[in-house]
């Protein structure tokens, strides 16, 4: 029997991938461990290794779709084995459907089972669904043995708007998104399905805003000496350290002495975490990513220069392994570079605290003789999660890290 | 300005304009000279051309379709006729195997630049042996072009490029179209072999089809656009080679097809049109393509049940009805 290639799941958090790249073709050999596709989740690009020898036989997925994990991509044995048999390609991908299935059940086909019934849909009507954006999965066919056909999704989209109250009303809300279609459509907008990395995120930023009672507090924090000592030390040393850097590390230093920031919530457990793991939002075409500094208090300036340099590098290549954007503990979100003053980053969930780091700028600055000077003024913006961590102990840990920051050495030591 | 003639004066036309065209053009099979053809469409040719270039043969399929393949080889533009369509399995060597093949055998050396048409169909109460539609074997078979015209015009046009083309054609000719009368234009033309025609705009379902299955199709067309069904009627003409973009236009717009053909169902070319508009177009399909074809047995001699074995106008209604679900 033929070898089924299946979409691997890749994290635990991984439901679905997208086939990137055949980088095998129909016929052609393949051995174990030789890379047969490229797929990209949420967080990757990752490449598929076979983990069976013989003859590509078919493939299954399209470059380009979705496909959720143990889904089949495609089929490996012996030359003109024959594959494909007994429905398997359509198993895992219809499975997901069941949710919605009842409704669809109740009305076109009587001899349909109840649950996790398979939707009969033709490939027009499908294509169609999600070039406009239709949930096909509660709709009744008026093509043959109820198959939905075109013209039923074409209503559906138009009649979308006006049966919106109707559809809420309905005891089936167990679809966790609004309604595709609700949304009215005008003259020259196009839908795309939300996928990979953009649906992740958003998921992830709501459930965090819809759990987390946050607090932001912003601090004011005059870096003039660490512009200087950053220049002095860049062209004494013929090195490129950031701002960032310097920031990176006095955090980490900063959370090493104030180790209740560094905390997450388990249900009814609270975890102190053991380890300085900075988290740092790095902003892609298509969304964010955090890859993750380990043991940041325990490294050098230098480490961490090279270190976070590296990831947001990988990270932008698509290159980074599973485990690198995992494990924070505490993140960094950096929009300084964009001229922000100051904003409200939202937690990177499980972490409990995350710090925004804002643009730095010329103030003037009176003394306490009443002298006026110029100065570089930075600010942070710290969120943190009220379950577990209070306004004063929060505000303890911001004056760490200004203080930190105002006196660079100190960084350093 | 144009004439009504029948079809098979229009095919008697395109091989006497062709012979006063080119003398290497000559016809041969069995009773073409003297008698001028069993439908007559030879009547008088002998006379013109003499023996030398209108010859009747011995009843040896085998050995005048091998002679016509020897003459092509050798320059000559051989028409052949098989008197029924059935009697390629008599001449199947030098048919699927010499005048297909030698083009590529000899590596483009020898051409075989000639035609055999062939009555071919059921409905006329010539039973199993002589009323077959064998199109899906010379399909199957790389190297032959394959045409099966359903109109006066197409047949002409068509026989005329047929005898101009440098590969082997086999040109199918319906029994029951002969005596069809039908405006053809004045004056030389010829059809390019290899494109489909709309014989009728749609919108619904598209009914891909040809030679006299296109009347029926048409009349099934006419019966459904009174109950407010809109079918397209696509006209192949050629079915090698098959013309997959005029289908593609046409599927893409009605997203239904039905292919109706008179051949035995099981193994049929409407069963290689429908498996390929599923292979390539399967996102532009509503509904399963249907065929609608004869029955998987012997052409039955009585004509009741001869009747029954080829699709009427109302096996085609039904057909689409089916597929739109109405």
């Amino acid at each position: 029997m033929a070898y089924e290639i299946r979409m691997p799941q890749l994290g635990l958090t991984m439901e679905e991938g997208t086939v990137t790249t055949w980088l095998k073709h129909e016929g052609d050999q393949v051995n174990v461990g030789d890379p047969i596709l490229e797929i990209t989740t949420d967080k990757l690009t990752n490449e598929v290794t076979s983990e069976a020898a013989g003859t590509l036989l078919k493939i299954v997925a399209q470059e380009g779709e979705d496909i959720p994990v143990k889904g089949l991509l495609g089929y490996i044995g012996a030359p003109g084995e024959a594959v494909g048999g007994a429905a398997a390609p359509a198993a895992a991908p219809v499975a997901e459907a069941p949710a919605a299935a009842p409704v669809a059940a109740a009305a076109p086909v009587a001899a349909a089972p109840a649950t996790g019934a398979r939707i009969r849909i033709s490939p027009l009507a499908k294509k169609t669904a999600a070039k406009l954006g239709v949930d096909y999965t509660t709709l009744k066919g008026s093509g043959p043995s109820g198959r939905i056909i075109q013209k039923d999704i074409l209503a559906a989209q138009k009649a979308a708007p006006v049966a919106a109250p109707v559809a809420a009303a309905a005891p089936v809300a167990a679809a966790p998104v609004a309604h595709s279609g609700a949304v009215e459509l005008m003259e020259g907008d196009t839908v795309a399905k939300l996928t990979g990395m953009r649906k992740v995120v958003g998921e992830r930023m709501l459930q965090s805003v819809t759990e987390c009672p946050t607090v932001t507090q912003n601090v004011k924090i005059d870096v003039t000496e660490l512009f200087k000592l950053r220049k002095d030390i860049n062209d004494k040393m013929g090195v490129k350290y950031s701002v960032n850097d310097y920031v990176l590390k006095a955090v980490a230093k900063a959370l090493k002495a104030n180790r209740y920031m560094l905390v997450s919530i388990d249900g009814k457990n609270v975890i102190q975490r053991a380890h300085v793991n900075l988290g740092m939002a790095v902003a892609l075409d298509d969304g964010l990513l955090t890859p993750v500094i380990r043991d940041a208090d325990k490294m050098s300036l230098s480490e961490i220069h090279d270190c976070a340099k590296d990831l947001a590098t990988r990270a932008r290549d698509g290159k980074l392994a599973m485990d690198e954007y995992k494990g924070s503990t505490f993140t960094i979100s950096n929009l300084g570079m964009f001229g922000v003053e100051t904003f409200n980053p939202i937690i990177n969930q499980p972490d409990s605290s995350i710090l925004g780091v804002c643009a730095a700028q010329d103030e003037l600055v009176m003394d306490d003789e009443g002298k006026i000077s110029k100065h570089k003024v930075m600010r942070i913006s710290h969120t943190f999660d009220h379950r577990l961590i209070d306004g004063s102990v929060a505000a303890k840990f911001e004056c760490a890290v200004r203080d930190l920051l105002q006196n660079p050495m100190e960084i350093l030591l | 300005m144009s004439k009504k003639i029948s079809i098979s004066k229009a095919i008697g036309e395109a091989m006497h304009e062709e012979m006063v065209r080119d003398k290497n053009v000559i016809i041969l099979g069995e009773d073409m000279g003297v008698m001028g053809n069993v439908f007559g469409i030879t009547r008088g040719f002998r006379d013109e051309f003499g023996a030398d270039r209108v010859i009747d043969t011995p009843i040896s399929e085998s050995g005048f379709v091998g002679m016509s393949v020897g003459a092509a080889m050798r320059g000559m533009r051989p028409v052949a006729e098989l008197m029924y369509n059935d009697f390629m399995t008599v001449c199947a060597d030098p048919l699927l195997n010499q005048a297909a093949k030698m083009r590529y055998m000899t590596g483009g050396q020898l051409t075989i630049p000639m035609v055999v048409r062939m009555p071919m169909g059921s409905g006329r109460r010539n039973a199993g042996q002589h009323s077959q539609s064998l199109e899906a074997i010379f399909c199957h078979m790389p190297g032959l072009k394959v045409i099966a015209p359903a109109s006066a015009e197409d047949a002409k046009g068509l026989l005329k490029s047929a005898i101009r083309d440098n590969d082997p054609v086999i040109f199918m000719e319906h029994k029951l179209l002969y005596a069809h009368k039908e405006e053809v234009p004045d004056g030389e033309y010829t059809t390019p072999i290899g494109e489909a025609k709309v014989k009728r705009e749609g919108t619904d379902l598209t009914i891909i089809s040809w030679s006299r299955e296109v009347d029926f199709s048409l009349e099934a067309a006419e019966n459904l656009a009174k109950e407010g069904i809109n079918v397209e009627v696509l006209d192949l003409r050629t079915l090698v080679p098959l013309d997959w973009d005029s289908i593609v236009k046409s599927v893409s717009k009605t997203h239904n097809v039905v292919v109706v053909s008179e051949e035995v169902k099981r193994g049929s070319y409407a069963g290689e049109i429908s498996a390929q508009i599923a292979e390539d177009l399967f996102d532009e399909l509503d509904a399963p393509v249907e065929r609608v074809c004869g029955l998987n047995i012997t052409s039955p001699f009585s004509p009741p049940l001869e009747d029954v074995n080829f699709p009427h106008p109302a096996d085609i209604e039904k057909a689409v009805k089916k597929v739109l679900n109405k």
